[in-house]
């Protein structure tokens, strides 16, 4: 299966995500929370991707649902990215 | 003088009707549009034949309808009972057989699961209506009457419901009002679940000084930071873990958060970096430590900024209210002396929903005076002032992330999970988390996975130890100071 992000949003994802095992694919559609995001998860994410990818997000993009699956949370930083 | 819980609407709604009574991320209400909003629940309940001292049970995220339903609901006279929506299926059950609700409000998927565990009918939030100029749900409710039954994890290895009366919530409403001074002209920001006290509180404390509550779901924890600007918060009530959370996003905003002036902090210790933190990033703020058990909602406030006096103490009791410090045979031990906590006064509820047996034994009836004596199983000491200083407890119970939890609780529900044979819990020690050792024939990380099902995220233990066997004492109970004694070894983790 092809994902559109690269390995360093893989990699923070995973480390974010204690419920998801090593076997199991991370897709667009998983459901972050089901898998072990918690609020404190959310916010490391959130520095670690800020950081990594040298982008602020702003205000409105600070919403749960940015957070739900891997995919809103790639589209929200690509799109800071080509901002 | 306000002496039902939705009177302090009602008196609120008179004195200020077109203020911001109530702000969600869909919008806000007046203090009279909540008014109407509230005796449309309590009409709406009417109607679906909600009779006074019945349960109405909601398992809702924090949000505007909330609190107009739990208004509507005492204006009808029914008992209200909020579910944490992080409380699993297998606590779940036991809560809806217990609460024996007439009509439970859920929401989405929720209600699906909700229906299946009883016979109430239950409604989705969206069923809620929206407004009703008519008094016709408002029945007679006396002071003595049940408002609230606030379920809480504790010594039982299923949750259990403290019985709070009106009478009881009004007194310590005010009581916690005079010492944190919640003024009028207040926004206050609340991200803890209504389904803790503590959270619930904050509606009944903003109401009664006719301010403005902000309200913001516990998914939405990323947004704090915009909320506090946007809406110029200036109290804001945490737990340690929160004011954490707090702190790193304060440290990536960058912009001023000067209108905060209060921190609230119960639900554990307050470590002094987290509040010198929160003193650095809100140079406004005062923060006002503060210490409670559901069993009588608050029993200590620390004036704020006290602990800049008075380190790791958690206050002096409210006013009208004693707070002494026991020997182990119940007798008042002087200041300086560790004992266990003991509580009198209004504030103390009404025991155990369902639950004589241990009801008798926190709640202790004084057979000469009649005075009751709770229990809180805490220990710590008074200094000569009254200032309280807790130093923990002698039973398995403890708090982390701010939310009260038993190695019973946890250990029941590790051995419901297939395949595991016995189970025993390390609560966390010496600044360690809690770990958790288990006799089964499956891996670690499957047991946290399936553990992860049946109890809240807080209440999962970060680490998980699978043994053939646990090591027993003489009188075969698991011996847990020798699994404290071992090495560490590796394990699977369920937190990062």
């Amino acid at each position: 299966m092809t994902v559109p992000w690269d390995e360093a949003f893989e990699k923070i994802l995973r480390d974010a995500l204690p419920l998801l095992t090593e076997d199991c694919a991370l897709g667009s559609d998983t459901c972050l929370s089901d898998h072990g995001l918690d609020s404190m998860a959310t916010i490391d994410t959130l520095l670690r991707l800020e950081q990594q990818y040298e982008v602020s997000f702003p205000d409105e993009y600070l919403v749960s649902d940015t957070f739900r699956t891997p995919g809103s949370l790639w589209a929200a930083v690509a799109g800071l990215r080509a901002a | 003088m306000a002496e039902l819980l939705h009177d302090l609407l009602t008196e609120a709604a008179a004195r200020r009707p077109a203020a911001t009574a109530v702000r969600d991320a869909d919008g806000a209400w007046t203090y009279a549009e909540l008014d109407r909003a509230a005796d449309a629940c309590a009409a709406w309940l009417a109607d679906r034949d909600v009779r006074p001292g019945d349960r109405v049970l909601a398992r809702l995220g924090n949000s505007r309808p909330f609190v107009a339903l739990l208004f509507g609901a005492l204006r009808a006279g029914a008992v209200f009972v909020p579910v944490g929506t992080a409380m699993k299926r297998f606590h779940l059950a036991r809560v809806m057989a217990d609460a024996e609700p007439s009509l439970v409000v859920a929401e989405g998927a929720d209600t699906g699961l909700l229906t299946e565990l009883g016979t109430a009918p239950v409604h989705d939030l969206a069923e809620l209506p929206d407004a009703d100029a008519a008094h016709r749900g408002r029945v007679p409710v006396r002071a003595d009457d049940l408002a609230l039954l606030m379920y809480t994890s504790g010594s039982t290895s299923m949750p259990k419901a403290v019985m709070t009366p009106h009478r009881a919530a009004v007194f310590v409403t005010g009581a916690i009002a005079e010492r944190l001074g919640y003024r009028a002209q207040d926004v206050v920001l609340n991200a803890i679940p209504f389904s803790f006290d503590y959270g619930l509180y904050q509606i009944f404390l903003t109401v009664a000084a006719g301010a403005e509550l902000v309200v913001s779901r516990t998914d939405s924890h990323v947004g704090l930071m915009t909320l506090l600007h946007r809406h110029a918060v200036t109290v804001f009530p945490v737990v340690p873990s929160l004011a954490e959370l707090v702190l790193r996003l304060a440290a990536r905003d960058g912009r001023q958060a000067s209108t905060v002036r209060l921190f609230t902090s119960t639900g554990a210790a307050f470590n002094r970096p987290v509040i010198d933190g929160l003193r650095a990033a809100f140079p406004g703020a005062r923060i006002a430590p503060m210490y409670g058990t559901t069993e009588c909602k608050r029993i200590t406030v620390l004036e704020p900024d006290g602990d800049l006096d008075r380190p790791h103490s958690v206050g002096r009791a409210l006013t009208g209210t004693q707070v002494l410090v026991l020997d182990d045979a119940g007798r008042p031990l002087p200041p300086g002396a560790t004992g266990e906590i003991a509580v009198r006064g209004p504030h103390v509820m009404a025991g155990y929903w369902r639950a004589p047996g241990i009801t008798g034994e926190r709640f202790r009836t004084d057979p000469r005076t009649g005075t009751v004596t709770l229990h809180t199983g805490d220990y710590g000491r008074l200094d000569a002032d009254g200032h309280l200083y807790v130093e923990g407890r002698r039973d398995d119970l403890f708090k982390r992330r701010g939310v009260r939890m038993s190695a019973l609780e946890i250990e029941a529900a590790a051995l419901d999970v297939p395949g595991v044979r016995a189970a025993a819990l390390l609560p966390p020690a010496d600044g360690a988390d809690m770990v958790l050792y288990v006799a089964a024939g499956r891996p670690a990380a499957e047991v946290l996975a399936l553990l992860a099902e049946r109890l809240e995220p807080a209440k999962v233990p970060p680490v998980c130890h699978v043994r053939a066997e646990l090591p027993l004492t003489p009188n075969g109970k698991t011996d847990k100071k020798a699994l404290a004694a071992e090495p560490p070894a590796p394990a699977a983790r369920s937190a990062a």
